[in-house]
């Protein structure tokens, strides 16, 4: 997989991000020597209940990747439907899933799709049952929930 | 007449002959004298002979009964049949036998006897000739068939023109290519394909055995030395093996006191131990380092084959060809103006950027192009192409499933097809595209006249050699004209005069063909005039093929004179047979 390491090692798409990163998000590597695995600080998205949050993220790119979906996960703790409610984090959505990646797609893009889902969680595939039915049967009391967790875990920078 | 018996011995008649015959006055002379004074004596007369042709003819039957009748009473009346035969035995071994530098005038001799021998009556010189002959189309067609099309005489014309005229290129490149050969029961040494941009007019390459000292003063002395090294890890090449090095847009080889030898076109350059003196190089040209060691079953004691690419930057560089080429082919693809029908259309780059690597797809690249338009570098899908599901392919961008073995069917408003796939090599690809291309520029033209309006162009050479390069042009064309489909064409005729120049010409040291005049400036020449060329190589391969194989024909492939008995051998056959056939026609 020369090829796609090469998308990774020239720093494509590393350089691109964090350069010119997307909006909220900033990327590094977490250990500079592994180029694999990415660290993602994300600021909760201004119109959601997130907002004021800064989440820390894992990126982990498979050996194969693009072929293969990069891992993402959350390392602080968040109430979402879309993220389990663990110490991992993880997440399992969209474009991330193994049959809906392409190639073609972007870290960039990922990025993107994770703040999309903060502001609009997609509860048809939520992971977390209990939230998204909550989320369908009291939003209220679902907001401020995630706004505890927020101030709980994503309150400091 | 078993023929593998009849070697040894004709093979000492002939050379003794052709010395003998040669210089009738001095009884012993050296060999080189000797030839050259035959070289003198009949391109002299040729010279004449083209001037004014009748009388040429009867000028010639004396000279041609000195130049290739023996002196032995048996093989003078050995009736026709056969004296084809003693012919081709004869003249065999006689390239074996022989040292390099004498081989090459003496078959000079013998095609020299060509146009002053046009009688039927001499029917061993005709014989000789249509052997001598027979190599260019030989060469023509395996170099089609093995080297992808690229002709190496025409490649190197071209490289060298383009390289003296671009200032970009003027640091010569020379690259090593692992050579295959198809007859060969066991591989050479594998190596990946090494390439060498000398640093300045002066450096040398040098070839040995790979250390990793060598690596290491590489790494440190990148800016400083003068040689770059090229290793290989085999133990039958010695440290320091061979050296390749380039004046006056030729490159030259020389073997630095290799103990197993170096071999340029199979024919060994100097005993072990010594140094050899230069010989020149040209695009095509194949380099065997040593010999198999203990039969060669492991892999560090096999010898190292090496087909030898040079000045070819032109190619791989950014040029009009490839660039236009490129863009139509994006543009027939569909790919610029692709409108993106991804669902996430963000996340999916432009086409125009291979979106495995997120690198421009450019021109020299080796590309794939997918039925859904979608272009990759090869290099990038080829896990995808070559999957487990081979045949079918998934697009990664738009999960369009396609089938790659789909009968490829004529596009009615493309008048050129695209194959899927460029292969890894696509500057080859490119040139020999670019053959095709000039070949339909030309195409309508056919062979027979492109021979003929190329002698005036020789003639303005002004040198014999030229001339007879152009006879044997003449000659060597017709046969691939009249049985050969528009594929060989295409490669071939696009410069024949030039081609069968470089082709047949030998002379190592020699000004471009416009200035040497002179059969004395020829003659100083042609005494230089012994390199191996590739040339020579298709040339023993087609003799080669015209001997059974008897028990005294040199088969293997790790001897110091590898020669073939195979490759050729069919297109020798079908030559031979013709001109069998026409002489039974003329006699009967």
């Amino acid at each position: 997989m020369a090829g796609s390491n090469k998308r990774i090692a020239k720093g494509q798409e590393l350089a691109d991000i964090t350069t010119n990163p997307p909006e909220g998000t900033k990327v590094k590597l977490a250990d500079e020597s592994n180029i694999f695995i990415w660290e993602v600080l994300l600021d909760g998205p201004e119109e959601s209940v997130y907002a004021g949050g800064h989440f820390k993220l894992k990126l982990v790119l498979p050996t194969n990747y693009p072929f293969k979906p990069p891992v993402l996960s959350f390392e602080t703790r968040i109430y979402h439907p879309n993220v389990t409610n663990d110490d991992k984090g993880s997440m399992c959505l969209g474009i991330l899933r193994s049959d809906e990646w392409k190639p073609p797609n972007q870290i960039r893009a990922v990025l993107k799709m994770v703040r999309d889902i903060l502001v609009t969680p997609d509860i048809d595939n939520a992971v977390e049952g209990a939230i998204a039915e909550l989320y369908k049967s009291n939003r209220k009391w679902y907001d401020k929930q995630a706004k505890e967790w927020v101030a709980k875990y994503a309150g400091k920078k | 007449m078993l023929q593998g018996t009849a070697l040894p011995a004709t093979a000492t008649a002939s050379t003794y002959t052709s010395t003998s015959s040669a210089t009738p006055t001095s009884p012993r002379p050296s060999r080189l004298r000797g030839l050259s004074y035959l070289r003198s004596y009949t391109s002299h007369h040729l010279h004449s002979s083209n001037v004014t042709p009748p009388t040429s003819r009867s000028e010639a039957p004396p000279l041609t009964r000195s130049t290739s009748y023996p002196n032995s009473p048996t093989r003078g009346e050995s009736g026709s049949g056969s004296g084809i035969q003693n012919g081709e035995s004869g003249w065999v071994p006689s390239v074996q036998g022989r040292s390099g530098l004498s081989r090459d005038s003496a078959q000079l001799t013998a095609t020299t006897t060509v146009p002053a021998a046009p009688e039927p009556s001499s029917s061993m010189t005709r014989s000789r000739a249509a052997t001598a002959l027979g190599p260019t189309p030989t060469n023509r067609r395996q170099s089609t068939t093995e080297t992808t099309a690229v002709d190496p005489a025409t490649s190197t014309d071209m490289a060298t023109s383009a390289s003296s005229s671009t200032a970009k290129d003027s640091l010569p490149t020379i690259r090593f290519i692992p050579h295959v050969e198809t007859r060969s029961t066991r591989p050479s040494l594998l190596f990946t394909t090494m390439s060498r941009t000398l640093r300045t007019t002066t450096s040398i390459v040098r070839v040995g055995r790979y250390s990793e000292r060598d690596n290491n003063n590489n790494s440190t002395t990148q800016s400083t030395s003068d040689f770059l090294p090229v290793g290989f890890k085999s133990k039958v090449v010695s440290r320091r093996h061979c050296e390749f090095w380039h004046s006056n847009s030729q490159w030259y080889i020389r073997d630095v006191k290799s103990s197993s030898g170096t071999f340029l076109n199979h024919v060994r350059l100097s005993p072990p131990g010594q140094e050899s003196r230069p010989f020149e190089v040209n695009d095509g040209d194949t380099v065997q380092l040593g010999i198999d060691f203990k039969g060669g079953e492991e892999v560090i004691f096999r010898c190292v084959k090496i087909r030898i690419e040079c000045n070819r930057g032109w190619q791989k560089s950014l040029n009009a060809y490839n660039t236009t080429a490129h863009k139509r082919l994006l543009k027939n693809a569909g790919v610029v103006p692709r409108k993106t029908r991804d669902s996430d259309a963000a996340s999916v780059n432009s086409s125009s950027e291979c979106s495995i690597c997120l690198n421009p797809v450019a021109p020299c690249q080796a590309l794939f192009v997918a039925p859904c338009s979608h272009v990759w570098h090869y290099k990038c899908v080829r896990n995808l192409v070559h999957g487990s599901n081979y045949p079918n392919f998934l697009c990664p961008n738009c999960r369009f499933v396609a089938d790659l073995e789909a009968d490829v069917e004529p596009v009615e408003e493309d008048e050129m097809e695209f194959e899927e796939e460029e292969e890894e090599a696509d500057g080859e690809v490119g040139a020999s595209r670019e053959e095709e291309m000039e070949g339909q520029r030309q195409g309508s033209s056919d062979t027979d006249e492109l021979a003929l309006s190329s002698r005036p162009e020789g003639r303005v050479g002004g040198s014999e050699d030229d001339d007879l390069a152009i006879l044997l042009a003449g000659a060597s064309l017709d046969p691939s004209s009249q049985h050969n489909s528009s594929s060989d064409l295409s490669a071939a005729p696009t410069t024949p005069g030039k081609l069968t120049a470089t082709a047949t010409r030998p002379v190592a040291i020699s000004p471009p063909p416009g200035q040497r005049s002179s059969a004395s400036d020829l003659l100083g020449a042609g005494a230089f005039s012994t390199t191996p060329t590739s040339t020579m190589q298709f040339a023993l391969l087609a003799e080669g093929g015209m001997i059974a194989d008897g028990p005294m024909t040199p088969r293997n492939d790790a001897g110091p004179f590898v020669l073939d008995g195979s490759a050729g051998r069919s297109v020798g056959r079908g030559i031979l047979e013709q001109v069998v056939g026409d002489e039974r026609e003329r006699e009967g």
